[in-house]
């Protein structure tokens, strides 16, 4: 299977298998180069050599920490990674956006943070604490939508374009998990998380 | 000299890694613990540790480890001999030193009198001044009006610090740098210290810009007698929460050092103050080192100092309470190397320190030579959204401060935490910044090098582009596999990982 991994302004294609398996050698292609992976699940250890030459030896990719966030109906996966790449001596931060490459359908979004979206979802897990837009008002960027509580901070989420409110899908008081939809907007509206940090 | 009277059972007052902590001291002196916890924290380690449990009903702080009655409760449900506070909730409320002392129970820590004086700040500032310890020029007490305190303007300067006297966490204080804004600055003051703590006193001092923050720590046994074991210096923090604590600080020359830990035994004496303390300074140099305030309580910070003398603060706490006398004196404490402490708190710092609730899906503590960690994550744990961020202590002991550094940072490479972001990146950031390294940082170093930060956050040198693309994709493909073939349990995808998912649906 073909995946396309945005990161920052590059995209670069990377072939995997359809089904991966664990800690067994497979075959994929990196940006067009042909190399031989091993994965590890339970270490998260990925080794790769180069399959063209012969006297290649592997190359440990070592990796800190892991999210994926994917949300149902959007095709793109979010994927943030802190790893060592081999003969680095520091951990190197990685976010993309990875999406299946299908044929003649070309992911949306370009990743990062400035996308617009339709729909506010949680960052966070928390309460929230105040809601400040309200159904069918318009917003004005750096009005805060509102605020959410967690871990003894304050956190406010602002607009930074303007947009119509269609749907507030919480209130005061009510627990969020990450990716919990927020606010429904009437079109695509960029959105800054500010994080105000008062304690509370 | 007073009989040592054994303890043999501690209550631990806290949760997280100090629970942890306490308990490990403990059992190492053959005492029994007590955990306690809230309805978030039944499946903490600190409940797994500890010899018994008592459960404190909710979740919030308020309902659970600052809600002195059910703590009471819970010490004679559980007849606790002895109660240690941890840090932090109600470690320096001395209303509860006397619940604990009326419940029957001896209290960790310094006495309620010593604590009492210790955090009255101009009482405070006051006994320092009589022992000769340098105070931040200023009003010696609270100012009578605005006339008096245009006087104090006169021979402080500018800026100076209007606080309020009962005030704290950032509370009740302005910053004023000019006559002009003096009149509006204290009325303003005055009606915060009214709202915020029903106290209009309002004293005023002078503003240290971008100062060092070095504090010592002392330990006293109840016969008076009482030792430092040299500074720390935690200058690295943000929005006044240290980040990275290390002991000594290449700030201070070994005089320099030695007078400033004397005069703080000195002061600590004169307080009366039994246990561990901390007396903070703020540095405007080396030669105008000021006091600022007394900890009275075990610091997080401490394990830096435990590692550069091979004293464990925690057990000489416990050992102090039993009525035991220090063994040691003075010159028997030997500096030794150099440590530093890195906090990993669940907050993703390229995220402006977004504060990151969630499952530990897998972590992967480092190890090796003059690594020590204090936590109390394991795979599969969940840290709550209620309580502090700080999820583990990484502390690293070197034979000087550059071998010390260079072990951190392999350290940090070889620490695993998956599942939630945390500050490690940002501690390895710091690693690479110049002034760190030159350790020329003030308290103000992580806002002003933001940008720095930033940068370095998200950083993928062009040739390692390729395979973290394909390590992206990997752990993409592996995702839509495990999330497909329903072991969802593995899978960290949004949404499939928490409880608190659940009940943000049901509430």
């Amino acid at each position: 299977m073909d995946w396309i991994v945005n990161i920052g302004e590059r995209a670069i294609k990377i072939s995997l298998p359809d089904s991966m398996p664990d800690n067994i050698p497979f075959m994929a292609t990196m940006n067009e180069k042909a190399v031989e992976v091993i994965w590890q699940r339970a270490t998260r250890l990925l080794k790769y050599r180069d399959c063209t030459d012969q006297r290649s030896i592997w190359k440990s990719v070592h990796t800190r920490s892991k999210n994926v966030s994917r949300f149902a109906g959007e095709p793109d996966v979010g994927v943030s990674i802190e790893f060592t790449p081999s003969g680095r001596f520091s951990t190197t931060i990685l976010e993309a956006t990875v999406s299946m490459a299908l044929h003649g359908v070309h992911s949306q979004n370009q990743g990062g943070a400035k996308k617009k979206i339709k729909s506010l979802r949680s960052q966070i897990t928390g309460k929230v604490l105040k809601v400040f837009a309200k159904p069918s008002g318009k917003v004005e960027p750096g009005d805060v939508l509102l605020i959410i509580e967690a871990m003894k901070m304050e956190n406010r989420i602002l607009a930074t374009s303007s947009a119509v409110v269609d749907a507030i899908l919480v209130s005061e008081g009510s627990m969020v998990a990450v990716g919990a939809e927020l606010i429904i907007f009437e079109r695509n509206i960029q959105i800054e998380h500010r994080y105000v940090q008062a304690r509370s | 000299m007073t009989a040592t009277k054994p303890i043999k059972k501690i209550l631990i007052a806290n949760r997280g890694e100090i629970a942890v902590r306490v308990i490990r001291a403990a059992k190492e002196l053959g005492i029994q613990t007590v955990a306690v916890f809230s309805d978030a924290d039944q499946f903490s380690l600190h409940v797994k540790l500890a010899d018994f449990a008592v459960r404190l009903p909710g979740n919030t702080s308020a309902e659970t480890y600052l809600n002195v009655p059910v703590l009471v409760k819970a010490i004679k449900e559980s007849q606790a001999d002895a109660v240690h506070p941890g840090y932090g909730f109600l470690s320096e409320n001395a209303d509860f030193v006397d619940a604990v002392t009326m419940a029957g129970a001896k209290f960790i820590g310094p006495s309620a009198k010593a604590m009492r004086l210790m955090g009255d700040k101009i009482a405070a500032k006051r006994l320092m001044k009589e022992h000769k310890v340098p105070c931040t020029p200023g009003s010696e007490g609270p100012l009578k009006d605005l006339n008096d305190l245009q006087n104090h303007a006169k021979t402080v300067g500018y800026p100076m610090i209007l606080k309020a006297t009962a005030g704290g966490g950032g509370r009740g204080m302005r910053v004023v740098r000019t006559d002009a804004d003096l009149a509006e600055a204290f009325a303003a003051c005055t009606r915060e210290a009214i709202s915020y703590f029903g106290n209009p006193a309002v004293f005023c001092e002078k503003y240290i810009e971008n100062p060092r923050h070095i504090e010592v720590q002392v330990l006293f046994d109840e016969q008076g007698n009482g030792v430092h074991l040299f500074e720390r210096d935690c200058s690295v923090q943000r929005r006044h929460q240290k980040l990275i604590e290390e002991a000594p600080s290449s700030y201070l020359s070994h005089d320099q050092r030695m007078e400033i830990g004397r005069r703080a035994v000195t002061a600590a004496k004169a307080a009366g103050y039994a246990s561990a303390g901390t007396i903070e300074f703020i540095c405007e140099s080396p030669d105008h080192v000021y006091f600022m305030e007394m900890n009275t309580r075990i610091q997080v910070e401490h394990t830096v100092s435990e590692e550069i003398t091979n004293i464990d603060l925690v057990k000489w706490q416990i050992r102090v309470a039993q009525g035991e006398v220090l063994s040691m004196k003075q010159e028997d404490i030997k500096l030794r190397g150099w440590a530093i402490e890195a906090r990993i708190n669940a907050e993703d710092p390229a995220k402006g320190f977004l504060p990151s609730p969630g499952v530990v899906s897998s972590v992967r503590f480092p190890s090796g030579p003059g690594i020590r960690i204090e936590s109390h994550l394991y795979p599969g744990y969940e840290i709550p959204q209620y309580y502090d961020s700080m999820v583990a202590k990484l502390i690293v002991w070197g034979e000087d401060r550059k071998t010390a550094m260079a072990r951190l940072n392999r350290a940090l490479g070889e620490f695993e935490i998956a599942g939630v972001p945390t500050t490690a990146k940002f501690h390895e950031a710091v690693l690479r910044h110049p002034i760190f390294i030159d350790g020329k940082m003030t308290t103000s170093f992580v806002e002003k090098e933001a940008d720095f930060f930033k940068q370095e956050f998200l950083k993928v040198q062009s040739e390692d582009v390729d395979v973290a693309a394909l390590l992206a994709a990997v752990f993409a493909a592996d995702d839509q596999n495990l999330s497909q073939s329903g072991t969802l349990a593995n899978s960290d995808s949004v949404g499939l990982r928490s409880r608190w998912f659940d009940s943000a649906r049901h509430v």
